[in-house]
């Protein structure tokens, strides 16, 4: 896993996609930051939750080539013919791109510094937003892995990886959307229901959809508010798509086509 | 030592690989020869784990590619057709990734990379960037990843296809050099190739084994007939007569001719064994009928011709 | 060997043909052994990770596992229940049954809305309840039925309120959501809500207890003397289970039996005498009063005299003069107006153990000269002694500094001794005691309030009232003494300039260089 991962990372600093990605998103946090230091305001967390929306832009830049070049280029050959765990190949990639998006992080963590000697407030939420940040980045990065893995080239993975990451930051929006359509569909004269019982199924099918929004469940983070639930839907969620990119490389160790 | 035993492998209704059975005995240089498309990367790819087969069985030094693929693959150096090269990397990051792959312990790491560098002749590449270098020298890159880690069994697919004679020279003298420590499997479509650097030879088309033989019967049984080329300047009708009743000649085929500059050439199936040459004899009844030999070559047979020689033997 | 290769064909071409003929669809069953094995454990791991997601989030009786595994881990625990609010509530009958009604459907999205503080924290009241309590929405434009249900004689106006409804025995309060927070007055006077404190929970205990208790004592406030609004204050009071009530000041000016406590709160005008008269008397009975004045633009010229002569029989007496700290540690931003003052070794326990507090263009409250011994009067707080007073000159509409140093009084405590029923006077030469506009400044929490609240405590025997503490919301301000535009200046050029400029420049570079290795 180690030789992976070393490959990986280093990878990303040979060729200049790392380094536009750093600067990219240097710009970004930094603009967002200096925006609330000229107000005399600083709350990180905020700068934390916008850049968390960046996600969708940064995570397939980053993961795109992770499977796709490697199939691209027939490297892939590497690691079916040596002694290596497809799920080693999966984590070292994984954990290479979790780690590039540490170290743009390394940006936000100079501005708490600034904040914190300018006088203002770094605390519990804040870290509690750090935890949000990584959660998600997590959550995301394996979604960009098992896109990568799927497709052959780049832009399609990053296309995959694009949309998901687009849905699933819209799943709110969807859910009340949703909710909007089955109450307009119940209360249609051909159900004949009681306007009590339209209510309850649009609450829980919305409920339902933004049951499986990440931001929903970590919203209460930036506030100190940490609960259990979040850090495992993100964790467990994480690991099911890593195990389904696994599973869909070792396809080739059986596979009749 | 691998055993191959049926193996089959179907895309759809196509059979790429039909039912191939042989094995490479340990020390030993096996060729596997056959026409494009005959199943060959195919059965490579099986062997080295990057295929799955869809019936038959692989077992390389004992272990069942299948059931226990590290083992197997610890064994095994492979040379795909393509050689998986990482463009962005210099030579020295590339290989030094293949050796924290293939877990060569960190003391041993440096002395054996220079070795392989040295052997496969690209120590001044060493901090060269992959995607700079040539074909031939990203060939020998391919096969310096192959010797990491010291693997008992190289396989080494299609190894001088697309490089210039020199680099195919440098090639096979480079294969038999490896010869001398490693099982190797070396695929071709190319006999003298085969010829030039293999023990035994593997035939194979349309996914089924042709023949298996050493290469010293191989060229007992190609030598039942011999084919030559002969371009002469003279009357060809004369010539051709003349030349068809030397005693061994069993055919001689017109291939270009000329009547304004009166040059021809002709192709001379003989019969040959060690007791007599029918090079000589055409000599001598060229120069007696005082037409000059411009050219005068044997040429290597087709693989078509293998096979029907072979089957027909 | 050779033979041996013979054979070898041999039986290939024997195998073929039989193969060949048994089937052409044979699989090997391992491939088919680890398809099924790939796709049932990618099953079975879809499966756990589902069922432990549903199960955190499955709720039996309004709580779910993951409630029990929420850490509010915030410094004021903005989303938790506290302490005080569980113990009352666990102290009230099992039969008891508030019904907590939000007259809305439940908010979707909680986030940068009132409701964010206000939603979980109701979910907590719930989990906490032992089933006395229950958190409901209901929209009135989709069940009408609502309104009369909570108020079946239509007093209140809720049809339109989008309030929550603290329902207890068919006594109701109202709560807006707006109202459960306090806000920074300077932003407020723009029309912009800078929350400084979050009182949800006071807001809901302090219902919950006067609901389930009603009221112990009624606080009356002086209306009608220029006085500031009175807000924040009276809901201290409702938390500590007194209620607020109005008296307009009048020529014929009386002072209601049921009062507990009489407020001037930074009156800007005279009392009248019927007022000095109603309130000696309130006093001779064991009355309480608490009186607020500063000095400011809108009172420079009032000197308070009926009051001074009612204040004067407690040995009391309000200057009209400014205050002005000459003592820079006790400036606070170099401002000799906004000062910090002293609290008197007595009163440090009201104080919450500070030592000093806020004032703000404060008069001095000094003795009068009352020859009288029953009468005890005691400074509350002081000024350093490097103070000096300011007066107003009317003629040139200037303040007169006088140049002589001292320390002056600004609050002030005066009782009778020997009496059954003494008085309770206390005076205050600043607003920063009682104000809307330093409580929603500075949220309950301040130690000015707490004092407020301590006197108060103190004074009607309200000790163990249910007290919920504002909880302070994050003040993520930076400290405008250590930046300037300069400092900004730089940092925008480093983070947003240099900074990724340099990171591409480093790319170019070594893209580069390794291009031509």
């Amino acid at each position: 896993m180690l030789a992976i991962y070393k490959r990986e990372l280093a990878s990303y600093f040979r060729s200049p996609v790392g380094y536009v990605a750093m600067a990219l998103f240097s710009f970004l946090s930094g603009f967002l930051f200096i925006n609330q230091y000229g107000d005399g305001m600083v709350n990180i967390s905020t700068e934390i939750m916008s850049l968390t929306s960046f996600f969708v832009v940064i995570i397939p830049v980053i993961t795109m080539g992770l499977f796709a070049e490697d199939k691209k280029r027939g490297t892939e050959v590497i690691f079916y013919t040596n002694p290596i765990s497809m799920f080693e190949v999966v984590l070292g990639k994984f954990f290479a791109a979790i780690t590039l998006i540490a170290i743009l992080f390394i940006n936000v963590f100079i501005h708490m510094i600034i904040t914190a000697f300018s006088g203002g407030v770094v605390n519990v939420g804040t870290w509690g937003s750090v935890i949000v940040y990584f959660c998600l980045a997590i959550l995301f990065t394996s979604i960009g892995v098992f896109a990568s893995s799927i497709s052959d080239t780049q832009i399609v993975s990053a296309i995959i990886c694009f949309v998901t990451i687009l849905v699933i930051q819209l799943l709110k929006t969807v859910s009340t959307l949703a909710s909007a359509g089955v109450t307009s569909l119940l209360s249609s004269s051909v159900f004949k229901l009681e306007p009590d019982a339209i209510n309850r199924a649009s609450n829980n099918v919305a409920n339902a959809i933004a049951w499986f929004s990440p931001f929903t469940k970590t919203q209460d983070f930036r506030y100190g508010v940490f609960s259990i639930s979040p850090l495992v839907f993100c964790l467990s969620m994480a690991l099911l798509f890593l195990f389904l990119t696994y599973r869909i490389l070792e396809k080739k160790r059986w596979s009749q086509k | 030592m691998i055993e191959i035993t049926n193996l089959v492998k179907r895309y759809g209704d196509i059979k790429a690989v039909n039912g191939i059975s042989f094995t490479v005995n340990d020390g030993e240089v096996l060729g596997f020869l056959g026409p494009n498309g005959a199943g060959k990367s195919t059965t490579m790819n099986i062997i080295t784990g990057y295929l799955s087969s869809t019936s038959g069985s692989v077992k390389v030094n004992g272990h069942d590619i299948l059931e226990e693929p590290d083992l197997a693959k610890k064994c095994i150096g492979y040379l795909p057709e393509m050689p998986p090269l990482y463009f962005d990397m210099t030579v020295l990051e590339y290989l030094n990734f293949i050796c924290d792959l293939k877990k060569v312990p960190k003391n041993e790491r440096k002395e054996q990379l220079a070795s392989i560098l040295s052997m496969v002749k690209i120590v001044d590449m060493a901090d060269r960037l992959i995607g700079n270098l040539s074909k031939g020298y990203k060939q020998r890159v391919g096969i310096a990843q192959a010797l990491v880690g010291n693997p008992d069994i190289l396989i080494l697919d299609e190894p001088t296809v697309g490089l210039d004679p020199n680099q195919i020279l440098e090639i096979r003298k480079l294969i038999r050099k490896l010869a001398q420590k490693h099982t190797v499997i070396l695929s071709s479509h190319i006999l003298s190739e085969v010829q030039a650097v293999c023990d035994r030879v593997v035939i194979i088309n349309k996914g089924k084994v042709a023949a298996i033989d050493t290469i010293t019967d191989l060229s007992t049984k190609l030598s039942g007939s011999t084919k030559l080329s002969l371009s002469f300047k003279g009357p060809e009708k004369d010539v051709v007569n003349n030349l068809r009743s030397i005693p061994g000649v069993t055919n001689v085929v017109s291939v270009v001719s000329n009547a304004d500059t009166s040059i021809h050439q002709v192709e001379i199936t003989a019969q040959s064994d060690s007791k007599s040459d029918v090079r000589a004899s055409v000599f001598y009844t060229m120069s007696k009928g005082g037409w000059p030999m411009l050219e005068f070559r044997s040429l290597d047979p087709t693989l078509e011709e293998i096979f029907l020689s072979i089957t027909s033997a | 060997m050779s033979s041996k290769d013979k054979k070898n064909i041999n039986d290939n071409s024997n195998k073929e043909a039989s193969k060949e003929n048994a089937g052409k669809n044979a699989v090997d069953v391992r491939a088919g052994k680890l398809k099924l094995f790939s796709i049932s454990s990618f099953i079975i791991l879809l499966v756990i990770v589902l069922a432990l997601n549903i199960i955190f989030s499955l709720k039996i009786n309004n709580t779910s596992i993951d409630d029990y595994l929420t850490y509010d881990m915030s410094a004021t625990g903005q989303n938790s229940v506290s302490d005080i609010s569980v113990t009352y509530i666990n102290s009230l009958p099992a039969d008891t049954n508030i019904r907590i009604v939000g007259l809305f459907d439940r908010p979707a999205n909680l986030k940068d809305t009132p409701y964010e503080y206000i939603v979980p924290l109701l979910d907590d009241y719930v989990s906490n309840s032992q089933g006395k309590l229950t958190v409901e929405y209901i929209n009135p434009t989709t069940y009408p039925s609502i309104i009369t249900e909570l108020d079946p004689d239509g007093v209140y106006d809720l049809a339109s309120s989008n309030n929550y409804v603290v329902y207890v025995n068919g006594k109701i309060i109202q709560i807006n959501p707006v109202e459960c927070f306090t806000y920074d007055p300077e932003y407020l006077q723009y029309g912009y809500y800078i929350p400084t404190s979050n009182i949800v929970e006071q807001k809901f205990t302090s219902a919950i207890v006067n609901l389930t208790q009603g009221y112990t004592y009624t606080a009356y406030f002086v209306t009608g003397l220029g006085e500031g609004t009175h807000e924040q204050l009276s809901n201290m009071l409702s938390s500590m289970s007194i209620g607020s009530e109005e008296i307009m000041a009048s020529d014929n000016f009386t002072i209601p039996s049921d009062c507990s406590l009489l407020i001037l709160n930074g009156i800007n005008t005279d009392i009248t005498d019927s007022m000095s008269s109603a309130i000696k008397d309130y006093l001779s009975h064991g009355g309480k009063i608490i009186v607020s004045v500063n000095f400011f633009s809108t009172n420079v010229s009032e000197s308070f005299p009926k009051l001074n002569l009612l204040l004067s029989n407690y040995n009391i007496c309000i200057q009209n003069a400014l205050i002005i700290e000459n003592n820079p540690g006790y400036q606070i931003n170099n401002d000799s107006y906004n000062t910090l003052i002293d609290v008197s070794a007595d009163y440090i326990d009201f104080a919450g153990g500070a030592s000093s507090l806020r004032n703000s263009y404060a008069r001095p409250v000094t003795e009068a000269d009352s020859p009288y011994n029953y009468v005890q009067v005691a400074p509350l707080f002081v000024t350093s002694n490097n103070a000096s007073l300011c007066t107003y000159d009317p003629a040139t509409d200037n303040l007169v500094q006088n140049v002589v140093q001292g320390q002056y009084s600004v609050g002030m405590y005066s009782t009778f001794t020997g009496t059954p029923t003494p008085p309770d006077v206390y005076v205050f030469g600043t607003n920063t005691f009682t104000s809307d506009d330093y409580i929603s400044n500075f949220g309950f929490n301040d130690s000015n309030v707490v004092f407020t609240r301590n006197i108060i405590r103190k004074m009607l025997k309200a000790d163990d009232s249910v007290f919920v503490e504002g909880k302070a919301l994050s003040d993520y301000s930076i400290d405008t003494q250590k930046i300037n535009t300069n400092t900004t200046t730089i940092l925008t050029f480093i983070l947003v300039a240099f900074l990724p400029l340099g990171l591409i420049i480093a790319g170019v570079v070594v893209y580069n260089k390794r291009k031509n290795l």
